[in-house]
């Protein structure tokens, strides 16, 4: 579904990301893996076309990545995000949604399934940080996308507000989504990933699914694996 | 174009919910009674003072809101990442029209507020004359420039400050070039006028589209010339969004 080709990006000397080659399967939860500052983000951000590529190309459906594909079939929650503190949620999905011409119904729909219909006429400055994200989730869903791109989702919030996020994804990929996420918690990609990539340094290091890894370094666990992976080179 | 709508309105929205907006609002209340008081020192000018001290007022509380309100909100969605939600829905070109669009509403939902105090008051103290309403005009255009100029900074430099001091600067500069070309004219040195002369031209005539005091005297230009400052106007705004959208298309987040 989305093929990454040889991407590499600079930021003067610095190299960012190098080399990387990546395919993205339709109907997969894809976990990208790293320690901080691996390139994760940068990652992400050059396949929301937020970042142009040094070299390399990525491709959507066999063809060339493009600006609409994004704004058509991608949703993206970033990390870290914050939404405008003095609307409401409703407000927010209200006007979005017209902009988007979407039907009325999606935004009762998107603020039920990440369970903030009863807040949904507070302010947004009243919100904690996992309703924040949750909010986040919802416009992500608004448009209904194909693809879902998260990075760091559940950064910040506390062990149910994990969990709910994480049951979610499970909902959505049920439902034929393809999620790609990325979290530096092991635990969570371990529990709704079909394939991993780990990330290290600008690198690609691996890509296969939980056993491959496991088998690959032959431990008893993704943690072990991901330490050795990491601390090659 | 629904698009440009929703992100406009939302922008308006934010916009007019911001303490920011309201001080500003109330830093002008605090202007106008200023006003009142310098009328009433004035006696005999009383009614000119008023007329003009207001409408300077309005000029300056608008500056402060459309250049701070504007470079802040901007920053602030970088900051928080709202911007890359934005940007995976809508194309950068309707995301800046959008932009565009919500701080001129903001700008003239202000003008429209302040512009009523600032009547009631000389309704108060028989100093209306209608005259002044069309000096609002020549606000809106002058703060449209203004705003358009921000936005341009705001796509260039990734610090607010940097954006807010040039905006600042911008605006000064460009209500000083036609004094500052006045005296220099007055000179022997050439080069030093075609100095002046050259950013005379490129910065937006701002002493020709102000009409302020025309309009606290009652007196007011013909209406074509109401209709080339607008199109003046409206030509400077459109080259600025095209160098703010030129900026804006090719960076990165």
């Amino acid at each position: 579904m989305i093929t990454l080709k040889n991407i590499k990006k600079s930021f003067g000397k610095i190299t960012a990301l190098e080399d990387i080659n990546l395919e993205i399967k339709p109907g997969e939860v894809f976990g990208l893996l790293g320690l901080n500052g691996a390139g994760k983000t940068t990652l992400i951000r050059c396949m929301m076309k937020l970042l142009n590529p040094t070299s390399g190309e990525i491709f959507f459906k066999n063809r060339l990545l493009l600006s609409q594909d994004i704004q058509k079939n991608f949703g993206f929650l970033p990390e870290n995000f914050l939404a405008p503190a003095n609307l409401t949620a409703s407000e927010l999905l209200k006007i979005l949604a017209w902009g988007m011409n979407l039907k009325a119904s999606r935004i009762e729909a998107c603020l039920g399934q990440v369970g903030l219909v009863e807040q949904k006429d507070k302010l947004i400055k009243a919100y904690s940080r996992g309703m924040v994200q949750r909010l986040g989730l919802a416009l992500v869903l608004l448009k209904e996308p194909d693809i879902i791109i998260l990075d760091e989702p559940t950064l910040g919030l506390d062990t149910l507000g994990q969990a709910q996020i994480l049951s979610l994804l499970r909902e959505l990929n049920k439902k034929g989504k393809t999620i790609f996420f990325s979290s530096h918690i092991l635990a969570q990609i371990e529990k709704v990933c079909h394939r991993i990539g780990i990330i290290h340094q600008g690198k690609l290091r691996f890509t296969g699914n939980l056993k491959e890894i496991i088998h690959k370094y032959n431990t008893p666990s993704l943690e072990e694996a991901f330490l050795k992976e990491v601390s090659i080179g | 174009m629904r698009e440009i709508i929703s992100i406009a309105f939302l922008n308006f929205k934010q916009g007019v919910r911001e303490k920011l907006f309201w001080g500003v609002i109330f830093f002008f209340a605090f202007f106008l009674s200023l006003c009142v008081l310098l009328g009433k020192l004035s006696p005999g000018e009383t009614e000119k003072v008023l007329r003009n001290a207001g409408l300077s007022g309005i000029e300056l509380s608008g500056l402060v809101l459309v250049v701070f309100s504007l470079v802040l909100s901007f920053k602030k969605e970088e900051e928080s990442r709202f911007l890359e939600i934005y940007l995976s829905n809508f194309s950068r070109t309707n995301y800046l029209s959008g932009k565009l669009i919500g701080y001129l509403l903001i700008c003239l939902f202000y003008l429209l507020l302040s512009g009523l105090g600032y009547m009631l008051i000389l309704f108060l103290y028989k100093s209306f004359i209608w005259q002044v309403a069309a000096g609002f005009y020549s606000l809106f255009l002058k703060l449209s420039i203004l705003i358009c100029f921000s936005l341009v900074f705001c796509c260039l430099f990734s610090s607010p400050i940097i954006s807010l001091f040039c905006s600042l600067s911008l605006y000064l500069a460009s209500e000083a070039a036609y004094p500052a070309l006045k005296i220099v004219s007055l000179g022997p040195n050439r080069f030093r006028l075609s100095l002046f002369k050259f950013i005379y031209y490129l910065l937006p005539n701002m002493n020709e589209l102000d009409i302020k005091s025309l309009a606290v005297y009652g007196e007011l230009p013909s209406l074509s010339f109401f209709f080339s400052i607008g199109l003046y106007a409206f030509v400077y705004i459109l080259f600025l969004w095209l160098i703010a959208r030129f900026i804006f298309l090719k960076k990165e987040y």
